[in-house]
């Protein structure tokens, strides 16, 4: 299936049923605080996936029981085939930053993450996937990266939701080879793949979700796709929306990493 | 004191500016003085302080992003100087809360209101206001204040019901 993020700005293109979305991609903070309405015509009209932003799985000590009422909310709502959220943390015990930040590849941390993982897919019955993040500071632990995730899925019983972009990104800011990076992942857990243009701030890659996705990208994705059974791939762009014709040609992107040709 | 983990030992660093710069200057005394749990000290002691900034920024701009969003005119009148105005105040202040947007949006305008006060929307402060109070009713007249480029008065008025949701009125006297 290929689709897309839902997002505000694209409601009046995606209500026309474009020809090429099989799918939506849902941000679940998006419909904390209303929308149920909204939510369950969308549910009638495709088939939808749940992904958090903010459930903030790398953070030490219990969930964020309010927060996690709400993510259950929205699933129950969606019902969807799977949920998501990032291999990351986003508060502390002591402040909200608001944002996604890379979590050390430690033993503790697997831990960590991996309960989590467990109480939110058995909290909203639904299996979870776990996301690589981009990350601008390469933490060390007592693991490699990529046996991290590969512990990580096995100790939750989860898949893994692998950004392209985060990985291209992180490839060319920390110098190492993705496709290396790709084969020592566990094909089987790769269930999910999220897509979008990179930026640049100064000399540094970017994951601003405000750009079309370059050749590159459809080039590693392509290598994802022919590795791993990829069942889902989703466009998740934030900001500097195209207009149709544009959407139509990003959607069409990822039909073409379906199609392998 | 209380032994801090990894986690929490870098989300205060990415909250805070003065700490970063510390960081910069001894790394090992800022885990002494922050009571790193020791088993954390090795990861801790190979962050970069150059990357730490960058994933800072970045969590800076998110927050520059929402505030842009509460603050339109005032971000318009400050046009390129927004971004170093407000990282020159985000980088040692960091709100908290349910309503931490609110929150920041209202101390970067206090903040310069103190320094340059023609620059902050009086329309937008008085609204800041309003949403972070618990009041029931605000009523403002503002004899000067520019919409969409033109300046008329403008007369506020703010309701709040039971509940914590609240509604504006606004009347453009000559728009």
């Amino acid at each position: 299936m290929t689709g897309l993020g839902y997002r505000r700005e694209l409601a009046a293109w995606i209500d026309s049923k474009p020809r090429d979305v099989d799918c939506l991609e849902i941000t679940a903070e998006h419909f904390f605080h209303g929308g149920e309405e909204h939510l369950s015509r969308l549910a009638a009209q495709f088939p939808l996936f749940v992904h958090g932003l903010g459930l903030s799985l790398g953070t030490p000590g219990p969930l964020d029981a309010h927060r996690l009422k709400q993510f259950a909310r929205v699933v129950s709502l969606a019902n969807p085939d799977w949920i998501s959220d990032h291999i990351a943390f986003t508060r502390t015990a002591e402040a909200d930053l608001g944002h996604l930040n890379p979590v050390p590849p430690t033993r503790a941390i697997l831990n960590v993450i991996a309960d989590h993982a467990r109480e939110v897919s058995e909290r909203c019955r639904k299996p979870i996937l776990l996301e690589n993040i981009t990350s601008h500071i390469q933490l060390t632990g007592d693991l490699s990266e990529t046996d991290f995730l590969n512990e990580l899925c096995e100790r939750a019983d989860c898949g893994l939701l692998l950004d392209v972009t985060n990985l291209y990104i992180n490839s060319r800011n920390h110098g190492f080879d993705p496709l290396k990076w790709l084969h020592e992942i566990e094909p089987r857990r790769i269930t999910q793949l999220h897509l979008v243009g990179y930026s640049h701030i100064g000399e540094r890659y970017t994951d601003s979700h405000a750009q079309p996705i370059q050749e590159e990208l459809i080039e590693l994705a392509s290598a994802v796709a022919g590795y791993a059974p990829v069942k889902a791939i989703i466009l998740e762009r934030d900001e500097d929306f195209p207009v149709a014709d544009g959407l139509e040609q990003e959607i069409a992107k990822l039909k073409r990493i379906r199609g392998g040709n | 004191m209380v032994e801090i983990d990894f986690i929490t030992a870098f989300g205060r660093l990415l909250c805070d500016g003065s700490l970063r710069d510390a960081f910069t200057g001894d790394p090992q005394a800022v885990a002494r003085q922050i009571n790193l749990c020791r088993n954390d000290w090795p990861a801790f002691l190979r962050l970069l302080p150059e990357d730490l900034e960058f994933q800072a920024r970045i969590l800076l701009r998110k927050r520059q992003e929402l505030v842009r969003q509460l603050l339109p005119e005032t971000v318009r009148r400050l046009g390129e100087k927004f971004w170093p105005l407000f990282l020159e105040y985000s980088r040692v202040n960091w709100p908290a809360g349910q309503r931490a947007a609110l929150q920041d949006a209202f101390a970067f305008c206090r903040r310069l209101k103190q320094q340059q006060p023609q620059l902050v929307s009086g329309s937008e402060w008085n609204r800041l206001q309003f949403a972070l109070s618990e009041k029931h009713l605000a009523i403002h007249w503002l004899l000067r204040e520019t919409i969409r480029g033109k300046t008329h008065p403008l007369l506020q008025i703010f309701l709040r019901g039971r509940l914590t949701r609240w509604r504006e009125l606004s009347f453009h006297i000559g728009l």
